[in-house]
């Protein structure tokens, strides 16, 4: 199962300890305790954006969607990889809602 | 035929997105012959953030080539400054856990606080202000989290004292500016340092609080770097003092009722006067009038110079702070650390007491011969 259909019961939201810079285009992303920066774009930038409170994976897609007049399908797609990148490097937190 | 424009002057830059400010921009992209240049003194006055985002509201014509340089360019502006940004929330920590109180200045703090957005500031090191009483034990502190001394105090118990501050660097290459005042002495001892900590402005970075000065003070922090830090004020710097001073809801009474007890009245005089000219700023607001009315005193005149120009002398700064201690024994005991200051010191400064006598004189021959 991809990050962005999710569980029913999961949610993202950044972790409290980023310091970010938005350029261009592009958003520059520490996390601290995490020597490395992270540059993201394109949609990165917009899912970033739709995280400005927590959300599912499925409410970041379909949110997308609607503001960039996009299929869902492509929208989950072009996220899925970066919401676990961003779990990964410490920048978002995954929650299970459920328990 | 392409149509293009001389590149404009670096203050034109600095006043980009300024309200009032009288510098015009290009009506069309700087020729490709020139943007080298100006692209290079961009990134060196630390002005690309305002430049990009006059760029990106369509208020200064690029070529698609070179707005593709100047987001490289701030790329690497902005990622110097989320490293630094980091090592301050890390040395906030370390202070936190000694209990030593600090606010954030200069770059850190004014970005977040005094522009539209942080990403129109640049800046290349952590400006952190701590109180004179708690300065050795921030030393230690930095010292701890692997920050070296760039350069040690003439004597025991001088930066509590004397000094202004002192510059510790990372392994990294970070550079942590630790400050109890605002310049070196004479001014610096001259500026009342409770004053300092009678209120903040709270800062959040990376979802930890740091406090930082309060508006008018960090107009005054800005006015004395533009005034005394260097002989010719960055614009960067000049750039701060229009973004506070342009302020609403700025006390323009307490700044000058603060330079006032603090006998800084010259200096702020002199940085609102030097930003309103270079920044050619059309708008006149109490604070500027009052800079353009002020005339300094003789003694303020010359003490200025011995900051402002390039030729002053330490020894004359030597001799004029000596001047203003309490007693015979203070400025006996300032001089006599000057001249005989530890051996780390002296490695440090590459002179020997000998050396460091004879230069002495030699500044003060010159300065007898200066008009």
């Amino acid at each position: 199962m991809t990050a962005a259909r999710g569980c029913g019961g999961e949610v993202f939201q950044r972790a409290d300890a980023v310091l970010t810079r938005r350029v261009g285009s592009s958003m520059l992303l520490l996390v601290r305790g995490n020597a490395e920066l992270v540059e993201v774009s394109g949609a990165g930038v917009a899912l970033w954006d739709s995280l400005a409170q927590p959300r599912s994976g499925a409410d970041c897609v379909r949110l997308l969607a609607r503001s960039y007049g996009v299929d869902e399908d492509t929208v989950r797609h072009d996220i899925d990889p970066v919401l676990g990148d961003l779990v990964e490097r410490g920048a978002l937190r995954r929650q299970d809602v459920t328990r | 035929m392409t149509v293009t424009s001389a590149a404009p002057s670096p203050a034109s830059v600095a006043s980009l997105g300024l309200a009032g400010t009288e510098h015009s921009v290009p009506g069309a992209p700087v020729a490709d012959t020139d943007w080298v240049a100006f692209r290079s003194t961009v990134r060196a006055g630390r002005l690309t953030g305002v430049l990009l985002a006059a760029v990106d509201a369509g208020a200064f014509p690029v070529t698609d080539d070179q707005r593709a340089g100047l987001v490289q360019d701030h790329l690497a502006a902005m990622s110097g400054a989320l490293v630094l940004e980091r090592m301050l929330l890390e040395v906030a920590d370390a202070f936190d856990d000694r209990a030593i109180e600090l606010r954030a200045i200069k770059g850190t703090a004014v970005a977040h606080l005094d522009y539209p957005a942080p990403e129109q500031r640049a800046y290349g090191d952590v400006d952190v202000l701590v109180r004179s009483e708690q300065i050795d034990d921030a030393t230690r502190a930095l010292a701890d989290l692997g920050l070296t001394r760039a350069f040690q105090p003439p004597r025991p118990g001088w930066d509590a004292r004397y000094g202004k501050g002192a510059m510790f660097r990372a392994t990294d290459g970070s550079e942590v500016d630790l400050h109890r005042t605002f310049a070196t002495p004479p001014m610096g001892l001259r500026i009342r340092l409770d004053d300092l900590w009678t209120s903040s402005q709270p800062l959040e970075l990376g979802g930890r609080v740091v406090l930082a000065l309060d508006r008018e003070l960090r107009l005054l922090n800005a006015c004395y770097s533009a005034a005394v830090a260097d002989t010719e004020p960055a614009l960067a710097t000049l750039r701060d003092i229009a973004q506070l001073a342009l302020h609403d809801d700025l006390d323009s009474t307490r700044v000058t009722e603060l330079a006032y007890r603090w006998g800084g009245r010259a200096v702020l005089a002199s940085a609102v006067r030097s930003t309103w000219t270079r920044l050619r700023i059309g708008d006149v607001t109490a604070l500027s009038a009052w800079a353009e009315r002020y005339r300094p005193s003789e003694v303020e005149v010359r003490e200025l110079a011995l900051y402002q120009q390039v030729r002053a002398s330490e020894t004359a700064r030597a001799l004029a702070t000596a001047a203003m201690l309490p007693t015979l024994g203070s400025r006996a005991a300032y001089l006599w650390s000057l001249a005989r200051p530890d051996a780390a010191f002296s490695r440090a400064s590459r002179r020997t007491p000998w050396q460091r006598a004879t230069r002495a004189a030699r500044d003060l021959r010159r300065a007898r011969r200066s008009p």
